[in-house]
Formats: structure tokens, sequence, C-alpha cells
């Protein structure tokens, strides 16, 4: 069985809008957040014999007009890979449950909420660098289609559902290096 | 539990596992009581695998409990409050001990069992389960007074009644601050046996409890809260109150023997199907030692209805105060 995913850069395009929001932010009051989150957290992972990577889950609001994507995020190197994707779980031609990525980011509806969960739209965790335990909490800065960014702290749970394949062949991953699109397959 | 009594009630204790340490017990702490605050709300917990379950318009009652075997295995047994300990029992031992207590209730037994099964999935990294028991009563509004067991009988009139019995007999005010406010609770799990109870008279019956089966009056009184009038003796010269009778002997006698009795029944599938018969008795105090523990030696010794009754079970808890938002179930204790 060959799962493979396809790539491309949005998560380096997400830090170049952060960057972007930075340097452009002027000095007036702060606003409230374009985007806010509730109840964000991460898929425990206990053993990286088993897995190293993990999906972050959670509601959030859309405080604008216009529809805003999460583009991806950004975590301590030390957690896992620095570069957080948007992906998402969707049913193929075959009837499988497959994960890819979610291309152009996770839309939020303008005025409206999405939430990412199980089986659904997630953020992923690359390469974990140590087991995440229940109850743990872990910070992570998500960037969105307007350019501004979130620093949230994500609890660490743990749950049964076997929603969704996080598990992938060899040496087939995954971002950094842009490689050819496909589709990924089982 | 200064609460009616809901129509349903679960108990699962858990065995810690895993070589637990303050740290571990934090976050353990910190996400059962995420789950409890979310489930009281009739909101589901953030991993809930049955979301749509919950029901706002229906309560449920989640309390947790910490065992000797918690605060000994964290090396915090000095930070055990006055007269905690277990309460030992002989025999069988299934259904005793226990290092962490969930206790859920509420009307619905469905909401219940989800609950129970939304937290015991978050304690799976922490703790194994050691035993589970159910128990029903009455859902009358004010079954907290007196409600019947399966003896027929009306059970806990002695009960604290007012806020000053309940700070006076349930909740500590003293000893280690992280248990100020909380309580200590004996889980007592009684088998009954109602074949040979429902081969009795009633009259037997009476002279057994010292109290009316029909209304809970004393056998010397009118109704249900006249004290009972341990002398006196009927025409022929014999105590109305016999001296095995079980309100005699459990009687605080003015001592400062007085706790919160909170029964529910069981009626259980026993292993190869027959029926078993009982009730999860649950006292509530602020000392173990010197409050529940003389009571449960004089019924020992002697009590009429240990003819129909066997103890199968006993466990005890520190049960810590509800803890404020943004704090979390025995924040003190864990992080003192």
């Amino acid at each position: 069985m060959t799962k493979k995913f396809r790539i491309v850069s949005t998560a380096l395009a997400a830090i170049a809008l952060a960057l972007t929001a930075t340097l452009s932010g002027c000095a007036s009051a702060p606003a409230e957040p374009s985007v806010t989150a509730t109840d964000v957290w991460i898929r425990a992972i206990p053993d990286l014999d088993e897995q190293t990577m993990t999906g972050l889950f959670g509601n959030f609001t859309n405080n604008t007009d216009t529809e805003i994507k999460i583009l991806g995020g950004t975590i301590d190197a030390s957690i896992a890979d620095e570069i957080l994707d948007a992906h998402e779980v969707v049913m193929d031609d075959a009837g499988e449950m497959v994960m890819q990525e979610a291309v152009g980011g996770i839309p939020i509806p303008a005025n409206g909420q999405v939430e990412l969960k199980m089986g659904g739209y997630h953020v992923m965790l690359w390469n974990l660098k140590a087991p995440l335990e229940v109850g743990q909490k872990v910070k992570v800065i998500l960037n969105f289609s307007d350019g501004s960014s979130l620093p949230i702290e994500a609890v660490v749970r743990s749950t049964e559902t076997e929603g969704e394949h996080y598990h992938e062949s060899e040496g087939e991953h995954h971002h950094g290096t842009p490689t050819p699109a496909t589709s990924m397959s089982n | 539990m200064s609460t009616p009594r809901l129509a349903r009630a679960t108990l699962v204790a858990f065995d810690l596992t895993g070589g637990p340490t303050r740290e571990s017990m934090g976050r353990m702490l910190q996400v059962v009581s995420d789950d409890t605050t979310r489930l009281m709300a009739g909101e589901p917990t953030l991993t809930d695998t049955a979301a749509y379950t919950v029901d706002p318009a229906i309560p449920v009652v989640i309390s947790w409990g910490l065992g000797h075997g918690f605060l000994t295995k964290l090396g915090l047994a000095a930070q055990a409050p006055p007269g905690f300990g277990p309460v030992p029992l002989a025999g069988d031992q299934a259904f005793c001990d226990g290092d962490i207590l969930l206790h859920v209730e509420s009307q619905s037994a469905l909401l219940v069992s989800h609950a129970v099964r939304q937290i015991t999935r978050t304690m799976e990294p922490f703790g194994a389960v050691r035993w589970t028991q159910h128990g029903f009563v009455d859902s009358a509004p004010d079954s907290l007074r007196t409600g019947r067991n399966l003896f027929g009988q009306i059970d806990g009139t002695a009960n604290p009644r007012t806020p000053e019995d309940f700070d006076d007999q349930v909740w500590m005010s003293d000893g280690p601050r992280w248990s100020r406010g909380g309580t200590q609770i004996v889980v007592r799990r009684i088998e009954m046996n109602l074949p040979t109870w429902d081969s009795i008279s009633e009259a037997e019956k009476e002279k057994s409890i010292g109290r009316r089966l029909s209304d809970g009056a004393p056998l010397t009184g009118r109704v249900e809260s006249d004290p009972m009038d341990l002398d006196a003796k009927d025409a022929a010269g014999r105590l109305m109150i016999p001296l095995n009778a079980h309100a005699r002997r459990a009687t605080s006698q003015g001592t400062v023997q007085k706790f919160l009795r909170r029964p529910f029944n069981y009626d259980d599938v026993a292993p190869g199907g027959l029926s078993s018969h009982g009730m999860m008795f649950l006292a509530y105090t602020t000392n173990i030692a010197e409050r529940f523990s003389p009571v449960l030696a004089r019924l020992t010794a002697v009590d009429a209805l240990n003819k129909w009754t066997t103890p199968v079970g006993s466990a005890t808890f520190v049960i810590p105060p509800a803890w404020p938002a943004g704090s979390f179930l025995a924040q003190e204790l864990i992080e003192g």
C-alpha cells in the first residue's frame, strides 16, 4: 500500500504573509483578532515508535465580513517540524478515507465558524521530537489568509476514534521540499 | 452531596497505572476536570465520541474522590485529612479500595453511561478500572431526605438537614488546605438477602429496624422526625425498640457520630445470571475515624439486620471541594 501526499508551499507562503503583517503593523490599539479559536487540542502521541505525526483540532471563528482561510502555522522546532500544514480527510472515489493537503487553506466563512475535527479538516504536526502526553499544553501559531496570525495554547488529548489515516509509508513525506503534486491514494 | 440523590448513579474506582508522578497527575486532574465541567454544563467533552448525546436540560452531577493509594503513591500521605483512612472489610475483597473515585449521577441512565464512558476513556493513559457499581433510587425530588431501600425501609432519617448540620457533620473545615471544604466518603457495598427477608412478617421487619415500614416513624413515635424513646416498653414489659434493632444500634446517641447517609440501591445480574440485590451505602463525613467507624463497629457487632445483609465492598476517598473556574480538581494538593 502506497500513500503519497500532495505537497505545495502554502506553509511558506503563510510565513511570508505573517511577516508582511508584522512589518506593516501600525501602532493603533489592538482590534479584535480576525480569527479566534476555542477548544483547541492536539491528538496525543505517547509512543514515537508507532507514529511521529499528529493533528490539531478545534473551533475557529471568523470575526470579519470576508472569508478567511487557515493556511497553516508554526510550532517550536523542539516539539515538531516548525511548519504546520492545513489538511483534510476526504473519501476518495474508491470509498477510502484519505488525507490530503487542504489546497488553498481551510476556509472559515465570513462571520462564520469552522470546526477542525477528526476525519475532517485539521492542522498537521510533522516529525514530533518527543512524545505528546495527555494533558500537556502546546503553543502553536496559526496563520490566516488575511495576513493575521493567532498564538494558541492547545491541550493534548487522546481519542480511540479511528477516524483518519495518519500513517504513511517510509520516506514518502513531506513538506519543506516541494515534491510533484500527486493525490494521496491507498 | 448536599443535593438530593438523582435517580441513577454510577461509581467507578480507578487504579493508577504506569508510575504516577505529580507531573502526570497534574495533567490527569486537568483533563478530567475539563471533561467534568463540560459534562455538568450539558456539553460534550473535548474528545467526545458521542457528542450529540448530551442534553443541557438534564443535569449530570459528577464528583471525584482521591483514595489512600493516590496519596501514598505520590508520597502525599501526610496530606491526608484527619481521620481519613481505609475502612477494612474481612473476606470478599471485590469492590474494595481504589486510587481514584469517579461518581456520576443523573435522572437519565443514558447520560450517566455517556459521562462514565467518555471520562473513562480520558482516564485511560493514567488509570485502569478497578471496580464499577451502578445504583438507583426513587427519583422523587426530596429523595435526599428519606428514600426506600430494597427492604422497603425508609433509610436516612437521621441525616443532616440544615447548612449548619452539613458544616458540622459533612464539610471539612480544618486539616490540609487542599481538602478544606471537601468531605470524606465511605463506599460500602452491602448485599441484601431478599428471599429470606421477604419470608418474615412485617412485625418482625419493624422490630429488626426499630421503625415502622409505612412511614419510618420510630416504633415509639408518631412521625418520622420523632426521636426514638429507647426506654419505652410495651404492655408486656418488652422494649418497644429491641436492643439489637438497627435504628438503636446506629443512632449517634448524642455523640459526634453523625454523618450523611446517601445510599443507592442496586439490582444487578450476578455471575451465573441470578439477581444480586443490595445497597451502595455512601456515607459522607468530616472524619471517618471519629464519626463513621464507631457506628460501623457497633453495627458489625450487633445489628438485627445483619441476618439479611453481607458487606461485599468497602472503599474510602477524600472528595476535594469544587474547583473554581481556571483551576482544577485538587490543584492545591498536586502543586503544593
